[in-house]
């Protein structure tokens, strides 16, 4: 529990000295300031951490106004934007926290929380991870405010609602659901509140930890909820009747219900035209299963099915494989571990080193192992293959589910050949079809199968065809309130 | 119990027109042409017709009879017809059939995969495997299964390729003159196909977890019946017109042998993908008819969800079928079910409508 | 927790592995040849090539795998069945024998002559073995065949098959594969028509020699690589190409490759009566090599025309005579005759009727096209 909630906190006297005391003593830090002036005959008090606030906010618009209007009452006074009465010590005490002034007044009983908190966090850039080619090159940052104000400067919608929550029972994490209160389905914002209530966390860490707190299935490979450093992707999916949650102090929103095909959907297919978006997209979607399909593919063939290779291919996969001492499985696995080994170093290592164990990885491991004769030059085929479909997916976590999704596919196929593939296939397709998120179908819409959703599904119809909005998020209205190409004549 | 709940998991007149698709095609779809060419030579076809419309008489039956409750599923409203004994009994046929026909499935789909493609597995290994991925999604509701059923089906895109990349070889005048073998040769073929068509006596249970008018319900019902009788015939002319009739004597999957020798440039050996295309359908149609077993056991012992004995019919049937997965006991058991397929299609159905009829009993009247 | 059960999946998943074939262990078997023995034994001969890649030159794939010319392995061995032989075979050399990619299967002309239907039981039999490879009669024994020396050449079925391959694409021999001819065989209303290869001493070479006659499940009769391709257009079975040369009067040559050609076949089964058979064929073509020149004019198209339809006339009919001595119905006539009446052809012998029966052959050949001059 945090602690304005554990106990009731102390009431304001007259003295404003001793109200100070009162809260300099419920917390004991040396960069909490205390500042005393003379304010008309009486005396004032304000009460800040140092580090906390804008100093030239507490000087302009707080000292400044009250030394020299010493007649008005201080609400009339203070020049800051925002100014609330504090109802006992402990909200005052949260206040001072949060980087306000508290301001007391001799004779007055009260204490004044005046908004001046310092407001330093970087700069807007394009997200490291999403990055697109053409359209908007903003995204968000570790500040909610900022986040928040990047999707409203989109969605200049009255309807657009906000709603705060503040978690972490001893960190105080904000957090905030954003969604479109006439499209969102009532019953899913119920339900995600629902969830995001009951966290019962001491401090809320990054968005991961809330994806876990709150998702349908923690089990699953695949996630559940959207992570997306784009205001141009929030904003489209509240339009489609999807509930947006942004945590203070992280750059991701987490956006529910979404279907598994959210995660191969990309803001560039949209800026390019239909037809190119469309193949991108199909690519995509194809490259999902080229990636956790194609090990498994050549582990079957190789060790069961070689006759399904044609006549003048199968002496050089012959040849090529006959001077590896070990079964197919142990090669793939080894090069994709391998693979696997060099993206971790790439990630932790400066961009520039980076590189280098990408290129010594790549072409120097690859090239050695062929000619030791460790594994066939078809082997370091499929696995740059698989390796670069894995990354074709605009999703970061959804990479991560494939990625790790082909192993136990490659352990079926090397136990069963075809016949493992499709044992495999089929309890991932059953997977999906169990899987929910926020309640809703993961795979819809091609599970339950809705053909009306699917032109935006493999392919990227023209805009001024979708003029309705995804089932998946059960949406109170499905009509977009957009029409196109009125122009053209009949 | 069995008063009117509003059932929460409910599917579509497609969910339904896919779920009996899936459940009907299966196995049948390698040896059918054979099992009908043994009885009725090349006009099998014919015999595949017929069955196909015995089958629709007996969604016609069923669909008058379920019409009457339509939010009851056949363990529901059982009772009120008959009484409670008899009722129990009835229920405990079915689920016995529905059981012995998923084992059936899986038994042929076992001795296939042994011959053609893992003689040295073990059965018991995919038959284990089989039922594992069965019970993790059958113990989830209709919905479910129905989504996923309508997934698979898809598939049937893969056997359509069949007849395309087959057209060149096809010689009509094997086909010729049609009707030849006579009208005793082609009835004897039906009851053959009636067990590769069987399994639309599941209607009876998703009857009420259908959300549309009871006539769509019967269009979806009989359109997927009529679209895999139509597959079937499809399978069968072109196995038939491809084959020699003493060569089709010599192959009990002939349209295994049939897709063997066609070649494309990408891929050879077309028979190990579509093989793997039938896994699937087997396995689905496998699926339905363990799920409906279930269904009906769980309804027997007054379980409130079917998980339980899911689990346990799990177990028994794995033995079962690993044991009766030899050409043999396939047979017998082949020709046992598809006699009683014609019980459990028409006759009981029949039986329960005359009832309803006489004793003049609807949903509300019980 | 609940989720127990699934441990004994996978339990059953670490004994893993039974029907793997791995490609490295296999012995590719690429072409086989068979020949009959006395005292029902038989002889196998298999080639396997044996990829030797060499160690790829430093620098690895940069040049591609420098692959040399595979080299290939043929052994012949006598047994009872073709799996005892092939058993034997397994015990002399390294990795099992795997018939999956067979490309040629070759058979003896003397061992045809007597039911080849039961010689290929063994690959009907086997669901691996492949049924699109290429069946071929020998002219003389397969296994010598094998043995012989073709000139360039290493891997002797793989040129075997681009050989058949080719003349199949010109309309030489009909395309088959055992799959198809052994419908063939197997059928009572048709007879089959498959490849004959002979080798060329002078040439040091193997080359496509008309195709052999079937009557039933036994070789009956040859047609030369012409009279194969008369056959095929009356079968409606040519392919891209067919080349086709006739002296016409004058003694002039001309040379036409077929655009385009249909052939009707018409069977009539009269109540009491032997039964009779037309076919007619109308050919397009056009001029490939004609050194007289003058096609420009009507006159001289016309009497080519003429004098066309009159050699393939011969040429045709010529083909249908040899498949009546060889009592090979490889145009399918009983089939037609089932088709229309299957109670008569019951009643008819058919292996009597049809070599005397009457067919009739009606041509008609159009030069349509000139090339690009006239």
């Amino acid at each position: 529990m945090p602690f304005w909630r554990q106990d009731k906190g102390g009431v304001f006297k007259k003295s404003a000295s001793e109200n100070a005391a009162a809260i300099t003593a419920l917390t004991d830090s040396s960069d909490i300031k205390q500042r005393t002036f003379s304010y008309g005959k009486a005396q004032g008090i304000l009460l800040y951490v140092e580090t906390m606030v804008e100093a030239v906010k507490v000087e302009n618009h707080v000292l400044q106004p009250l030394k020299e209007n010493g007649s008005k009452k201080p609400e009339a006074a203070l020049t800051v934007i925002e100014y609330e009465e504090a109802a006992d010590h402990n909200d005052a005490l949260r206040g001072l926290l949060r980087g306000k002034t508290l301001l007391f007044i001799e004779g007055n009983p009260a204490c004044l929380l005046c908004r001046t908190e310092r407001d330093t966090g970087r700069a807007i850039k394009e997200p490291m991870n999403e990055k697109v080619v053409r359209g908007a090159h903003d995204g968000f940052v570790e500040d909610i405010s900022v986040n928040i104000f990047l999707v409203r400067k989109r969605v200049e919608s009255k309807r657009l609602t906000v709603e705060y929550l503040e978690k972490g029972n001893r960190a105080n994490t904000s957090l905030a659901i954003m969604y479109e209160k006439d499209i969102a389905n009532p019953e899913l914002v119920q339900r995600i509140k629902k969830r995001l209530e009951s966290i019962n966390a001491e401090i809320i860490y990054n968005a991961g930890q809330i994806e876990e707190l709150i998702e349908d299935s923690t089990t699953s490979p695949f996630p559940q909820m959207l992570n997306t450093e784009r205001p141009d992707r929030v904003a489209a999916n509240l339009l489609e009747g999807r509930i947006a949650v942004f945590i203070n102090g992280d750059p991701t929103c987490l956006i529910a219900p979404v279907s598994f095909f959210s995660f191969y959907q990309s803001p560039d297919d949209y800026t390019s035209r239909s037809l190119a978006g469309s193949f991108y997209r199909m690519i995509r979607l194809f490259s999902f299963f080229f990636a956790i399909l194609l090990p498994a593919f050549y582990i079957s063939v190789v060790s069961f099915h070689s006759e399904i290779v044609p006549r003048d291919l199968i002496l050089q996969l012959k040849g090529s494989v006959e001077q590896v001492p070990y079964p197919a499985l142990m090669e793939a696995l080894f090069m994709e571990l391998t693979i696997e080994l060099i993206r971790e170093a790439g990630i932790r290592l400066p961009t520039p080193i980076g590189q280098t164990i990408g290129i010594v990885g790549g072409l120097v491991i690859g090239d050695a192992v062929v000619s030791a004769g460790l594994v066939s030059n078809f082997t370091i085929i499929i696995v740059a293959l698989t390796a670069i479909s894995s990354y074709v997916v605009p999703s970061i976590e959804m990479n991560t589910a494939i990625r790790l999704l082909r192993f136990p596919f490659m352990v079926s196929a090397s136990l069963f050949g075809f016949f493992g593939i499709v044992f495999a296939l089929m309890i991932l397709l059953i997977h999906l079809c169990k899987l929910k998120s926020l309640g809703m179908p993961y795979f819809s819409p091609l599970a339950p199968l809705r053909v009306k959703d699917l032109k935006d599904v493999f392919i990227r119809k023209t805009w001024w065809k979708l003029t309705k909005r995804p089932y998946d998020s059960k949406p109170q209205t499905l009509k977009r309130e957009s029409k196109g190409r009125q122009w053209v004549e009949k | 119990m069995g008063g009117k709940m509003k059932r929460e998991a409910s599917i579509s007149t497609w969910q339904l027109f896919f779920f009996l698709l899936q459940t009907q095609v299966g196995v049948g779809i390698l040896t059918l042409p054979y099992e009908v060419h043994q009885a009725a030579g090349k006009d099998g076809w014919l015999s595949i017709l017929l069955a196909g419309f015995f089958i629709q008489t007996g969604i016609f039956i069923i669909w008058i009879l379920a019409c009457r409750f339509p939010e009851k599923t056949l363990a529901d409203f059982l009772p009120l017809l008959v009484g409670r004994v008899l009722s129990i009994i009835i229920i405990a046929f079915y689920t016995l059939f529905f059981f012995v026909v998923a084992s059936q499935v899986l038994a042929i789909f076992l001795s296939i995969t042994v011959k053609w493609a893992f003689p040295r597995t073990p059965s018991i290994v995919f038959a284990v495997i089989i039922t594992a991925l069965t019970i993790y999604l059958i113990q989830e509701d209709v919905r479910v299964i129905a989504r996923f059923h309508v997934l698979m089906s898809f598939l049937l895109l893969g056997v359509l390729l069949v007849f395309l990349l087959m057209w060149n070889h096809l010689n009509v005048y094997y086909l010729l003159p049609v009707g030849s073998s006579g009208f005793k040769d082609i009835l004897s073929g039906s009851p053959k196909a009636l067990f590769a068509l069987n399994g639309i006596e599941i209607l009876l249970w998703l009857f009420p977890f259908t959300q549309a008018e009871n006539k769509k319900k019967w269009i979806a019902a009989a359109g997927a019946s009529l679209v895999v009788t139509v597959i079937y015939t499809l399978l069968a002319l072109c196995a038939f017109a491809y084959f020699s009739a003493v060569k089709l004597t010599h192959v009990p999957e002939p349209v295994l042998y049939m897709i063997k020798s066609i070649e494309l440039g990408i891929v050879e050996r077309l028979d190990l993908i579509f093989l793997s295309i039938w896994a699937v359908f087997s396995i689905t149609s496998f699926m339905s008819y363990l799920y409906i077993a279930a269904m009906g056991a769980a309804k027997m012992v007054n379980a409130k969800h079917h998980k339980k004995s899911v689990y346990v019919l799990g177990v028994l049937i794995v033995p079962l079928a690993v044991y009766t997965s030899n050409a043999e006991t396939i047979k017998i058991l082949g020709s046992i079910t598809g006699k009683a397929a014609i019980a459990f299609l028409f006759a009981i159905p029949l039986f329960l409508l005359l009832v309803a009829i006489i004793r003049r009993k609807r949903e509300g009247t019980g | 927790m609940k989720k127990w059960w699934t441990i004994i999946p996978l339990s059953l998943l670490l004994a893993g592995c039974w029907d793997q074939r791995s490609v490295k262990d296999l012995n590719l078997i690429f072409g086989v040849g068979i020949d009959r023995e006395e005292e029902n034994n038989l002889t196998l001969t298999v080639e396997i090539p044996q990829e030797n890649q060499g160690t790829t030159s430093g620098g690895g794939g940069t040049e591609g795998a420098t692959q040399q010319a595979a080299q290939s392995l043929v052994m012949s061995e006598k047994g009872q069945t073709i799996r005892d032989v092939a058993f034997q075979l397994d015990r002399r050399i390294d990795g099992a024998l795997d018939i999956s990619k067979l490309s040629v299967l070759m058979v003896g002309k003397e061992s045809a002559q007597h039911d080849l239907y039961a010689l290929l039981d063994a690959y009907f039999r086997n669901p691996i073995s492949p049924l699109n490879a290429k069946l071929v009669v020998v002219d003389g024994r397969a296994d010598e065949f094998f043995q012989k020396d073709f000139k360039g050449q290493t891997l002797y079925s793989d040129y075997f098959f681009k050989l058949i391959e080719t003349a199949e694409q010109e309309s030489a021999i009909p395309v088959t594969n055992m799959q198809l001819a052994c419908n063939l065989l197997l059928d009572e209303g048709s007879d089959a028509v498959i490849p004959l290869i002979s080798y060329n001493e002078e040439q040091r070479a193997a080359e496509i020699n008309g195709s052999a006659l079937f009557n039933g499940r036994s070789m009956s009769g040859e047609l030369t690589t012409e009279e194969a391709s008369a056959f095929l257009i009356m079968d409606n079975q040519t392919q891209q190409e067919l080349p086709l040369t006739f002296r016409v009067k004058g003694e002039e040559d001309i040379s036409v490759t077929l655009i385009d050609s249909k052939a009707k076949l018409k069977v009539s089964v009269p109540k009491n009566g032997s039964p009779a058979a037309t076919v007619s064929v109308d050919m397009k073509v056009q001029a490939i090599e004609y050194p007289p020149q003058g096609l420009n004019k009507k006159k001289v198209t016309k009497t080519l025309d003429q004098q066309l339809t009159e050699e393939a006339q011969k040429l045709l009919q010529q083909t249908v005579q040899k498949m009546q001595e060889a009592n090979s119905d490889a145009l399918g006539i009983g089939r037609r005759i089932i088709a229309k009446d299957p109670d008569t052809f019951k009643k008819l012998d058919w292996g009597e009727v049809y070599p005397d029966m009457d067919i009739k052959v009606e041509t008609k050949v159009k030069i349509e096209r000139t090339g690009a001059i006239f």
